[in-house]
């Protein structure tokens, strides 16, 4: 029944024999595949919501601009091209992985498994060198700073030299770890897949695991191509 | 199959976790119902820390000069910290993790969540996010003065109460309990969408259901607003970044911010901060519908119509939540949107008051406690939303903004409205969560206390703030413009208030000596129609349904249905052709 019509039923009156009687689970998808989905509306939105503030603080001009004038473009390090195409190519190992899975390719699912995984894992670790050079440029948060620098008591309210100017850093440092921290939680789902995978390679376990996680995959690449879109823009 | 991907919508009980030892079934429980009186709780336990500060709040104002160990800072963090709490530890928690928790699986007819391990992690990271927030009061400087919209820049400055550890623990247990909450809110709309029994449609959920299902997909969306806010203001606080913080002087010094924008975090922290407004009253309009119906005998005039505004409401509450900012400074064409939008707002809310209005014509209104105050909720409901519509207007709004006005309206609407169909609530639902009936006498006692004990502490405020009394202020001291009634206006305020406080007792005393010596309530002793009413054990157990889940064959509203030999028809009874239907 489509949702207009589910949601125009006359409930109140008596159903006509036999409505409504067949069995949910006959033609419900999966629980957690609509939990996947409302979980990735969540990170959409969170996602959405710093992206809107990251062009309000920037100061376009209009009715939403707040900033005060102090952004300086940031010009990216060019690591980051090699972390998103990692990223992209642990995208295509899962989609390799899922295609394998259907096909009942067990050698070719842990391989397409275990690729993915290392090229996440080598987006992760390049994201952090990334972060390491921003560091030596002098692009740098207080908090880290003054924990590195041994100030007396990091909590303080930061002053002078522990304060970091440029919004564009800022920014730049919150979207990045946000997004790391995603595919952080993405890896723990990869682990629970790929030792599902490797168990049973075509058992009902892998069948629903493999192409959720390939689903959460290639969110995680389209979120970073747009922030990446937004960050290198501007 | 089925056994499968659908645990919880299967008659097999053996894929659900069966818990052996006291503390699997007690303490890291994974099932609905332990979960859900987890979390009431000690939403409960943290909502009357809030109570004491609001009556240290009222003996300062009634009786200022008189309360030594009551400081102007003092009282900052009274203000704040009892409004945050009530507002997202007490009401939030309350309503969707405690009531959303026990009722969406058994007025589905599920034996669990759809994810019972994330579900138990969800109450056990509230739980955290509470002790960080309780932690507050104890550290050097105490918690966070800065209001309970934590606006910056004055937030993390120095001279704001709990500017150093206060303010850090406040968004570190705020973004705690943000996580802990998206786990639950993931549980609760999935399993109105995957977990329903057969025969469950859509349309055939009680309104409770649909109340708390709108509330938590609009709590998945607007929380991260709050989430976001939360952390770009702790890097201000801690990292030495400007989002929020613009370049200014603090008590003589420079503390080197520049260029952020305060105006940004108000954008975020009220696109979470209106919908919040619905995502707490939503559950109690659903739960509202469904007290009136059962105690009215009667079915819920234009149900469809109910589901409808639900719907309609949760949607339009994201387009209206600058109406907090007319006074901030932002560009003022804004104002009229939202104005605008703010009285559309005004539209489906009102069909749900006429509904219920029209629910309890010429029904067969048996005055029981839950009656009482589902009744009294429409007065308190009617009364806020009214004073709603004064401040939705921008013209109106700029005077009032600053006055005690705005907190007689917030707390009619939003503090005392959804308070009371959480009383309601618990009244109504305790011979099935206890098997055990509740003191009547007691529970009138409390009822009529706390109803008019509300109008005498919210009706005057309506007063002070056409006389321009300011809110959040201390002490009012020699004022020119504030007669002497206000003081006494004040005072009278406060011996209600703390007559009120007392009353609760009532409430506590009747809930635990009934727990124990309470009569049995037996099956159903509403005669619902609901499927809660109808497992085959009260209390119900694990796994709810016994052996067999239900079937369902009808809506929950089939009362007094003429010809049928009860006065309601319980959703899993099968249609009777020789019956005759009921017109609606």
């Amino acid at each position: 029944m489509s949702l207009i019509g589910r949601l125009t039923e006359k409930s109140w009156e008596p159903a006509a024999p036999g409505a409504h009687l067949a069995d949910p689970a006959s033609y419900r998808p999966a629980a957690a595949k609509v939990g996947l989905v409302v979980l990735l509306g969540v990170v959409t939105m969170l996602f959405a919501l710093i992206a809107t503030a990251y062009v309000m603080r920037m100061g376009v001009h209009g009715p939403v601009g707040h900033g005060g004038g102090d952004w300086v473009r940031l010009s990216e390090p060019p690591l980051l091209w090699f972390n998103t195409g990692a990223l992209v190519a642990s995208s295509f190992a899962f989609h390799s992985a899922v295609t394998a899975q259907r096909a009942g390719d067990a050698r070719r699912l842990r391989a397409s498994l275990i690729a993915a995984g290392g090229l996440g894992a080598a987006f992760l670790i390049g994201q952090v060198f990334v972060w390491r050079q921003l560091d030596t440029s002098g692009y740098v948060l207080a908090l880290h700073m003054g924990i590195c620098t041994g100030v007396a008591d990091p909590l303080a309210l930061p002053t002078g030299q522990f304060r970091s100017g440029n919004p564009a850093v800022a920014f730049f440092y919150l979207i990045t770890v946000l997004h790391g921290l995603h595919i952080a939680g993405g890896v723990a789902a990869w682990a629970r897949t790929t030792k599902r995978a490797f168990d049973g390679p075509t058992s009902a376990a892998a069948a629903r695991a493999v192409p959720l996680c390939a689903a959460y995959w290639h969110f995680l690449l389209l979120v970073w191509l747009v922030m990446l879109g937004l960050l290198i823009s501007t | 199959m089925a056994t499968v991907t659908h645990p919880t919508l299967a008659d097999d009980l053996t894929p659900l976790h069966h818990p052996t030892t006291w503390i699997g079934k007690y303490v890291w429980s994974q099932d609905h119902k332990v979960i859900a009186i987890q979390y009431s709780l000690t939403a409960i336990a943290i909502g009357l820390v809030a109570l004491v500060l609001s009556v240290l709040m009222r003996l300062q104002l009634g009786f200022p000069d008189t309360f030594a160990f009551i400081q102007p800072e003092n009282y900052l963090q009274y203000v704040t910290m009892h409004g945050m709490i009530m507002v997202v530890y007490l009401l939030t928690a309350l309503l969707l993790g405690g009531f959303g928790n026990y009722l969406i699986p058994l007025m589905v007819g599920a034996r669990d969540m759809v994810f019972p391990y994330v579900n138990m992690l969800s109450y056990w990271v509230y739980l955290l996010a509470v002790l960080v927030l309780v932690a507050s009061f104890f550290v050097p400087g105490g918690p966070t003065g800065a209001g309970w919209t934590l606006y910056p820049p004055q937030t993390i400055l120095e001279g704001t109460p709990g500017n150093d550890w206060g303010i850090i623990l406040m968004l570190v247990s705020l973004a705690l309990f943000i996580v802990g909450f998206t786990m639950g809110g993931l549980n609760y709309v999935v399993t109105v969408l995957q977990a329903r029994t057969k025969g469950m449609t859509l349309m055939r959920m009680p309104c409770a259901v649909w109340g708390i299902f709108v509330a938590a997909i609009m709590a998945l969306l607007a929380f991260p607003a709050l989430f976001v806010a939360c952390i770009m203001m702790l890097l201000d606080r801690l990292a030495g970044t400007s989002f929020f913080m613009p370049a200014l002087m603090s008590m003589g010094n420079n503390p080197g911010y520049e260029g952020g924008s305060p105006i940004l975090f108000q954008h975020l922290f009220w696109f979470f901060g209106h919908p919040e407004v619905y995502i707490v009253a939503l559950p109690a309009f659903g739960i509202v519908s469904d007290l009136i119906s059962v105690h009215a005998r009667k079915n819920l005039f234009g149900y469809r119509m109910m589901v409808w505004a639900i719907v309609i409401i949760g949607a339009l509450s994201f387009f209206v939540w600058a109406h907090h900012m007319y006074v901030s400074g932002m560009n003022p064409y804004f104002g009229f949107f939202f104005a605008t939008s703010t009285l559309i707002i005004a539209v489906p809310t009102a069909i749900k008051v006429y509904n219920w209005l029209l629910t309890l014509w010429r029904g067969d209104i048996h005055l029981r406690v839950p009656m009482l105050f589902a009744i009294a909720f429409l007065f308190t409901f009617i009364h806020g939303g009214l004073t709603g519509l004064f401040l939705g207007n921008v013209s109106v709004d700029v005077p009032l903004s600053d006055t005690f006005f705005v907190v007689g309206h917030f707390h009619m609407v939003m503090g005392v409205s959804p308070i009371i169909v959480i009383f309601g609530a618990i009244y109504h639902w305790y011979p099935l969560i206890t098997g055990r009936m509740y003191n009547e006498t007691l529970g009138q006692i409390h009822f009529w206390i706390t109803f008019i004990g509300v109008y005498v502490i919210y009706l005057p405020m309506h007063y002070l703030g056409f006389l321009g009394v300011p809110r959040r202020y201390y002490a009012l001291g020699e004022t020119a413009f504030i007669p002497q009634s206000a003081h006494v206006a004040n005072q009278v305020i406060t011996i209600a208030a703390l007559v009120v406080f007392a009353a609760q007792a009532v409430f506590f005393v009747n809930m635990i000596w009934s727990l124990f010596r309470g009569p049995r309530a037996g099956h159903n002793p509403w005669g619902a129609a609901s499927l809660e009413w109808q497992t085959p054990d009260v209390p119900p157990k694990h796994g709810n349904w016994g052996e067999k889940l239900p079937v369902v064959h009808r809506w929950a509203y089939d009362y007094s249905v003429p010809g049928a030999p009860r006065d309601f028809i319980a959703q899993n009874e099968p249609h009777d052709p020789a019956l005759k239907h009921h017109p609606t």
